[in-house]
């Protein structure tokens, strides 16, 4: 269940992100990719569950979702990629 | 366009954890993170280090539990104050849930606040509330095999108590075996021995305890 809190957290993350940029107010998101790393391996399925319902009518609803392995310890927001 | 961030989002939480740990350093305050699996022991090791420790410190105490409040019942009426966070199915706490607890108790009047996690031997692990000391009750009924298994745990305790080693001959668990694995994990780590529902197997951590608090209020 700590899938709820990383989809929080990654949220977030992402969110602020785009804030800080701004000429990319309005912009809508098409795709996220995660990196899922060793040793606290976030359950993809779990994690989609929490995320789905976070985005829902934000402009991360409907990006793709990809996940990456990483070597580092954690669960990481690799790169957004924001709509030309 | 692509935008690269590369961010734990530990980072998250782990900010909110560093928020907490000045805040309780502005009050002098030490905390105590206990984790363990379910039923290794954590409460009744609060029961009884209490009597001890109580004697010297104002107290308070966060308790984590999934739904009810069964543990905080357990240590009501000994001159502690509670705090209680339901997690509804949450398998850990966090640093936000802390610094929400800490907003319910008087900071100016307390010299420990000791948080008891949800019983887990996984997900804890992850998590920084903000504490000075983390501990990990492990009890021996589960084996003696589990320091590599669930390693994390493990490794990230500064304080492992070994509990309930008046089994330890029922269960067939040898406790140096014990030991050695966590050494192996985890060279820093105090190691004590305990039966927590024995407070006088329980001297030794007590008074550790007690001087590890007396040096941080010294700092
Ligand atoms: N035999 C024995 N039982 C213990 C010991 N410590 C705790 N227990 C028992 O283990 C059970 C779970 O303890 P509890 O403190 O509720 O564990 P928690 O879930 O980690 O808080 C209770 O029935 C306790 O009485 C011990 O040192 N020896
Ligand atoms: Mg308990």
């Amino acid at each position: 269940m700590h899938e709820a809190t990383i989809a929080r957290y990654a949220f977030d993350i992402i969110n602020e992100t785009i804030d800080n940029l701004s000429n990319l107010k309005g912009k809508k998101v098409k795709k996220i990719v995660f990196g899922n790393g060793k040793p606290y391996t976030v359950m993809v399925e779990s994690f989609e569950l929490y995320f789905s319902e976070l985005v829902k009518g934000t402009r991360l609803e409907g990006a793709i979702l990809e996940y990456e392995r990483s070597e580092q310890i954690g669960f990481f927001v690799s790169t957004i990629e924001v709509e030309e | 366009m692509e935008i690269k961030v590369l961010k734990n989002v530990m980072i998250k939480n782990d900010a909110v954890g560093n928020d907490n740990r000045k805040r309780f350093k502005g009050h002098k305050i030490y905390t105590i993170n206990i984790t363990s699996s379910p039923g290794a022991g954590k409460t009744t090791l609060l029961e009884n280090s209490l009597k001890y420790i109580n004697k010297k410190y104002r107290t308070a105490i966060i308790e984590g539990d999934l739904y009810t409040s069964r543990d905080a019942e357990r240590l009501a009426g000994k001159n502690a104050a509670l705090v209680q966070i339901n997690t509804e199915g949450g398998c850990h706490l966090d640093a936000r849930m802390i610094s929400g607890a800490a907003n319910e108790l008087d900071l100016n009047d307390l010299d420990i606040i000791f948080i008891e996690n949800v019983g887990n031997l996984v997900c804890p692990a992850g998590f920084d509330l903000g504490e000075n000391l983390r501990v990990l009750v492990y009890s021996i009924t589960e084996g003696d095999d589990k320091p590599k298994k669930y390693l994390p745990m493990f490794n990230k305790a500064d304080v492992i108590l070994i509990n309930k080693i008046e089994l330890a001959d029922i269960c067939k668990i040898n406790l140096n075996k014990l030991e050695t694995e966590i050494r192996e994990i985890n060279p820093k780590c105090k190691i004590f021995r305990i039966s927590a529902v024995n407070p006088d197997s329980l001297i030794e951590w007590d008074t550790w305890l007690d001087e590890q608090i007396g040096e941080y209020k010294k700092s």
